[in-house]
């Protein structure tokens, strides 16, 4: 038995809407096949087995949704079988592709009204890409995935693989750190806008909290200590540290800005603020 | 010969320094008249140095979660309260564990423990995640202090949770009373 198609190590492109390939497999056997598929991206792997009729199988409905590499083992009578791999690989969307598919998904979710400035975090992240340049999600060094840099709970394979399925968890992430919010400002009735809301939910997608309740003037307010390095995505001074008092955000971005390429240290007077990530997305 | 002498001077150095200078430990950040609080990383876990005015120490190794970087070392540590040869009620916070994004980048996770004292060696009787960026947990910090109020009169601290937890992995947040009994053990109320 001779694979007639794909050749070993060809490659499958999914578009940007995204849609899966054609992935034809096709031997000279004849009388039924058994196929015996395994696809695997670094730690996400699915598998399974088709039985067909004849000599040939598409692989697409079962690898949608997933990418990387695709083992196929065929099986025909009492030949020996054949092993073949080929790769799946995925093209971004365009940014406006991604954006209006997040406008849609919120419409239709009705969450137009809900879900405020997930596209200014999205673009803050990724800049709306989900594969890089050798069409492989993006993935940080840790646990950061796609489009939205999902982290955790872990994305799904499909989450990683497929843009749209990354947006959807995208929003439930967003509705997550909402509902943070929405406990934290609404506490004991207190009275919030929507905009401080909407600080409040970004500031918490990359930690701690925004507002400080001003017991003497009976609303929220945002941290006076915190000055923000406006260069930077997230960094800021904690200005009653006598290190930085007094100084001004260039002269402090000057002393620290070396020191940035790694997380603060112990002696660092500078460290990643919430308010200031807010700020460099909002503002 | 000269170079066995010098091989041998450096690791007497280098013993001496680890002796007074026990990895990169960290102080409590809120100093308790009683009792003060050393933290280095450890296989993952925190060792947990607890020193007792008057010369009594308890060493344990606790455990955090997947949310902290294994080799990270707690940034910070709060003795909440002191049981006299009961049990230590402490916080250990750590920076979130970093993912290369800046989603929790400046998040932090925290511990609410009960070490109890009572027996030979200490036991962790008592481990509460009391802040969380990827688990939506967070205390209420106008509340007592910084979230927790210990009134040692009756052993007892109320734990002031206000996060919406994220299901399958933390509970949303609510006041939580917790008595601790002679043993060191702590007694929902």
């Amino acid at each position: 038995m001779k694979l007639i198609k794909p050749t070993s190590g060809q490659k499958f492109i999914i578009n940007p809407t995204p849609e899966w390939p054609e992935i034809v497999f096709e031997t000279d056997a004849k009388g039924d096949h058994t196929w015996n598929w395994s696809i695997s991206w670094g730690k996400y792997r699915m598998a399974g087995r088709v039985i067909t009729k004849e000599n040939r199988w598409d692989a697409r409905p079962a690898v949608t949704n997933y990418g990387g590499l695709l083992t196929v083992q065929v099986q025909a009578g009492k030949e020996p079988a054949l092993t073949t791999r080929v790769k799946i690989l995925g093209e971004n969307p365009t940014i406006d592709e991604a954006k209006i598919y997040l406008a849609l998904t919120l419409r239709k979710q009705g969450l137009e009204n809900i879900v405020k400035g997930l596209d200014k975090i999205i673009t803050h992240e990724s800049k709306f890409k989900n594969f890089t340049v050798i069409k492989e999600p993006i993935k940080t060094f840790d646990h950061g995935y796609g489009l939205c840099q999902l982290t955790t709970p872990p994305p799904t394979y499909g989450q990683v693989w497929n843009w749209r399925l990354n947006i959807e968890a995208g929003i439930k992430l967003y509705l997550q750190k909402r509902a943070e919010a929405v406990a934290y400002l609404g506490k004991n009735g207190r009275a919030y806008t929507d905009e401080q809301l909407m600080y409040e939910i970004v500031n918490r997608y990359n930690g701690g909290v925004y507002h400080i309740w001003d017991s003497k003037a009976g609303k929220w307010e945002r941290p006076s200590k915190i000055l923000c390095d406006t260069q930077t995505g997230n960094i800021g001074w904690n200005m009653t540290d006598k290190e930085n008092a007094g100084k001004t955000e260039a002269e402090l971005h000057k002393r620290d800005s070396q020191s940035y390429k790694h997380p603060p240290g112990k002696d660092a007077h500078w460290r990643y603020y919430g308010v200031c990530y807010a700020e460099a997305i909002l503002d | 010969m000269e170079y066995v002498m010098l091989r041998r001077f450096l690791i007497n150095i280098i013993f001496f320094v680890c002796l007074v200078y026990p990895g990169q430990a960290q102080d409590t950040k809120t100093p308790h008249p009683d009792v003060t609080v050393r933290t280095r990383a450890a296989n993952s876990k925190t060792r947990l140095d607890i020193r007792i005015k008057g010369g009594k120490r308890y060493v344990i190794l606790a455990k955090r979660d997947s949310n902290v970087l294994s080799s990270d070392d707690a940034q910070r540590v709060k003795v909440v309260g002191y049981i006299k040869d009961t049990a230590v009620i402490l916080q250990d916070t750590y920076r979130s564990k970093p993912n290369g994004t800046y989603y929790c980048q400046a998040g932090e996770e925290q511990f609410l423990r009960i070490i109890s004292v009572k027996g030979a060696r200490p036991v962790e009787t008592l481990r509460l995640k009391t802040n969380s960026c990827y688990d939506s947990v967070e205390l209420d910090m106008e509340e007592g202090d910084e979230g927790i109020e210990w009134i040692p009169e009756s052993s007892t601290m109320r734990v002031h949770l206000i996060g919406v937890g994220v299901p399958g992995r933390s509970e949303p947040g609510r006041l939580r009373t917790i008595r601790i009994d002679s043993e060191g053990r702590p007694i929902e109320q």
